[in-house]
């Protein structure tokens, strides 16, 4: 006899919300709350996050789900996403699913069908939400516009429990600051970018309230936010671990506070353009477990700064250096004697770095396994040789703009890193078939492909590549001398690709799809705009097989029609995103794709 | 010939000889079964502290298991038990943990889809009686696999519930469910 629902009558709540918890994807979660009323009750109460975007009555709609997501810990309330669901408009049972990520580009202002009306939540909503989510422990108010003081106070007053806030871009005030302090002595977390109307007064008083458990702080834009908050923070806030300021009103002063009174700093992320090396110094003194160091631009740092962390922050895993006009080789290498640990290294258009500097960490740390120099003139092969002889544990490396950089130097990264996972080059024009095809010869652990505008490489780069590692992800956008040769090598040796980008291969034709089609069915994105030379008949060949694409980009590719665009929207049916001209979407595919399709409207 | 039931005897853990227990089921079986996996079975553990005696050879009766289920459930925790064993002897190797760890998940994928969804059911429920922690949470793992991303028809049909939701009412729960949207990463 089948059981007549025996297992809901005899299975205990617990259990159903085991089940509900292991289940960590909405429309599944969703599907269960549909099944009947114990289960809507039970799935409900085992919720605990919940996301918000700018909707049709935001205020209301808080008031509906604070009565049934009781359990609720996190709310993400994000008011630069606009919902597109129609409210008060019916669904049909089995076929409803919530919309997936949408993005309109639209050139022209012209009304779609699905105008609605947005408003945001606002302080009464806010207060609902602090009354109906007491355990809340995570709150995020992105860009709302029409938060207030008023509303972060009833909101504090209510969640006591709160371990982080995330205020970024709200206009709030001080007293709603200065409640967070008083009120939620759990808080850990805490982020203050672009909320310009805080002053010092409401962090002096948060620092006072809930400093000593607070670990994270980030503050930018904020014109009201001087030294006497940093002072603050220096003071009452010894578990402080993270710290991210990015203002003009920021001086020394402020930072050698942090820098005597946060002892246990670990992350320390700078954009000030007034700080110099006094403060780096004092960093280096004060912040032994300093791991991770980002300095940005119009920085005053030089040398002096980066030899005191060289010499103080030994646990240093982590640095990027943006901007920083007056770092030379000689900061470079303090860094690299220093800090052996050093596993990840950005260094981006750093002027009066070169060669020299790069070669102190090829010798040095060979812990090193992310690399990436962008905009970087000065540096030459003999860098790269010598990173490829000393870090062996290389995984990824990212060359931007990096003229001085040849198939030498990637032939000595091909030869050394035989773990190298990601090869990101942009820009770079000495840089030619010789490299890349040591790359393919020696680096088979080799998943992600970028060669973006280097027109030297060409077919030969691309069957070595094929040959020998076995790609998921391929961009060659803008690599002139790639055609169909270099692409069908791909086709037949990488059969696990799932992304590709051949965007502006002006000699890539239907041959290379129709490969494509036979040898990647795991393909999920495709970017094929500016090919001049892709027709109807390579995508229908594509989509014969590659029944996986859920998104691609064929704005200005002049052969391909509507019946194209037709046959990739029917032929996919994970399809969720299709960049193309407005006038090449028939009626009918517009009613069969909806809301997938995203317009280029131009009038070409 | 005249028997209700069927005698099943089922192989010892360890070599050696080891006490068992003997197990009546709902439907006639008779089962004699290792102590230490008898012990998993919380609700006899329990039996056996609170009546403060001895272990001694007296048969339990079972009332809410039937006779396939418990072979099913003596299976995998022997296996269980063996694999816990096995692990601890493995225990700093690497190489060794990793192995056990495949071996497990084999057996585990096998024994799993061996079952119909009537048993797996089944099981559930025998098992929540019997309260055997690790087996119940790997079944609850099994059934989330089943009915993850799924209609909610299919839902309901694997379950035998009935919807007791008026029209009006699934609307207001579609409108929920899509207004808080989880999983949207911002820009």
């Amino acid at each position: 006899m089948r059981g007549h629902d025996r297992i809901n009558t005899c299975l205990p709540d617990e259990l159903l919300v085991e089940i509900f918890r292991r289940l960590d994807s909405k429309p599944s979660r969703d599907a269960c709350s549909l099944v009947c009323k114990r289960w809507l009750n039970l799935e409900r109460l085992s919720r605990s996050t919940l996301r918000i975007g700018a909707s049709g009555s935001p205020d209301h709609f808080v008031k509906l789900i604070t009565r049934r997501f009781v359990n609720v810990k996190t709310v993400h309330v994000d008011e630069r996403l606009s919902l597109p669901a129609q409210f008060g408009r019916r669904f049909g049972s089995e076929s409803f699913r919530p919309s997936p990520k949408l993005r309109y580009v639209k050139e022209k202002a012209g009304s779609e069908d699905n105008e609605f009306e947005t408003s945001y939540i606002s302080d009464a909503g806010l207060t609902v939400l602090g009354e109906g989510f007491s355990k809340l422990e995570k709150l995020s108010l992105i860009w709302c516009n029409n938060v207030s003081s008023m509303g972060l106070v009833s909101v504090a007053q209510k969640c006591r429990s709160l371990k982080s806030l995330d205020l970024q871009g709200c206009y709030v005030g001080d007293p709603g600051l200065a409640a967070v302090g008083e009120c939620c002595r759990q808080l850990e977390d805490l982020n203050l970018r672009f909320c310009e109307g805080l002053s010092d007064k409401g962090v002096v008083e948060l620092a006072l309230g809930c400093g000593k458990s607070l670990k994270a702080l980030g503050v930018a834009a904020c014109a009201k936010i001087t030294d006497i908050s940093l002072e603050a923070v220096g003071s009452h806030c010894k578990s402080l671990e993270t710290l991210s300021l990015d203002s003009e009103c920021i001086s020394n002063k402020g930072l050698l506070a942090v820098a005597k009174g946060c002892p246990l700093l670990k992350v320390l992320k700078l954009q000030c353009v007034n700080v110099t090396d006094e403060a780096l110094a004092a960093v280096g003194t004060g912040c032994s477990l300093l791991e991770l160091l980002a300095l940005y631009s119009l920085q005053r740092f030089t040398d002096r700064g980066l030899q005191a962390i060289g010499n103080g922050c030994k646990k240093l895993k982590n640095l990027t250096l943006s901007d920083c006009y007056f770092l030379s080789d000689k900061g470079l290498e303090a860094i690299a004697t220093g800090c052996k640990e050093v596993t990840h290294l950005e260094v981006n258009g750093c002027h009066n770095i070169g060669t020299m500097g790069l070669e102190s960490i090829g010798k040095s740390c060979q812990q090193l396994t992310e690399l990436a120099l962008l905009f970087c003139q000065k540096i030459g092969n003999n860098a790269l040789l010598e990173v490829g002889r000393g870090c062996k544990l290389l995984q990824a490396l990212h060359l931007v703009d990096c003229s001085g950089i040849g198939d030498e130097g990637i032939c000595g990264i091909g030869r050394g890193c035989r773990k190298l996972k990601k090869l990101h080059i942009r820009r770079c024009y000495e840089i030619g078939n010789k490299g890349i095809v040591a790359i393919g010869e020696y680096c088979k652990s080799l998943t992600d492909l970028s060669l973006r505008f280097c027109d030297r490489v060409g077919d030969e780069a691309l069957v070595a590549i094929g040959q020998g590692c076995s790609l998921q992800h391929l961009n060659v956008s803008g690599c002139h001398q790639i055609g169909d040769a270099g692409i069908i090598a791909i086709a037949r040796g990488c059969p696990q690709l799932s992304s590709l980008d051949v965007s502006v291969l002006q000699n890539l034709g239907d041959m290379a799809m129709a490969e494509l089609g036979e040898g990647c069915p795991l393909l999920k994105e495709i970017l094929l705009s500016h090919c001049r030379q892709i027709t109807d008949v390579g995508i229908s060949h594509l989509v014969k097989n590659c029944t996986l694409l859920e998104s691609c980009h064929m704005v200005y590719c002049p052969g391909i029609t509507a019946a194209g665009v037709a046959t990739m929207v029917s032929g996919c049916a994970n399809m969720k995103k299709v960049l193309v001209e407005k006038w090449k979407v028939s009626q009918r595919t517009k009613r069969r794709a909806g809301p997938v399709i995203s317009y280029l409207c131009m009038d070409l | 010939m005249a028997d209700d039931g069927v005698n099943t005897k089922v192989e010892a853990v360890s070599k050696a000889t080891t006490e068992t227990i003997e197990l009546r089921t709902e439907d006639g079986g008779v089962f004699d079964v290792d102590k230490p996996v008898a012990m998993e079975f919380l609700i006899l553990k329990s039996f056996y502290e609170d009546e403060g005696r001895v272990f001694d050879k007296t048969s339990i009766r079972l009332p809410n298991v039937k006779q396939l289920e418990l072979s099913k459930v003596i299976e995998y925790c022997t296996r269980a038990l063996e694999f816990g064993a096995k692990s601890a002897a493995a225990a700093g190797d690497k190489d060794a943990e990793r192995m056990v760890r495949q071996e497990r998940e084999g057996f585990e994928a096998e024994f799993v889809d061996e079952l119909s969804n009537e048993m797996l059911k089944e099981l559930i429920l025998a098992v929540n009686f019997l309260d055997i922690k690790e087996m119940l949470d790997f079944l609850i793992r099994s059934v989330a696999n089943r009915i993850r991303n799924r209609s909610v028809a299919y839902v309901r049909q694997f379950f035998d519930i009935e919807n007791d939701f008026t029209p009006q009412e699934e609307d207001q729960i579609h409108q929920e469910n899509a207004w808080a949207f989880e999983g949207v990463d911002a820009d």
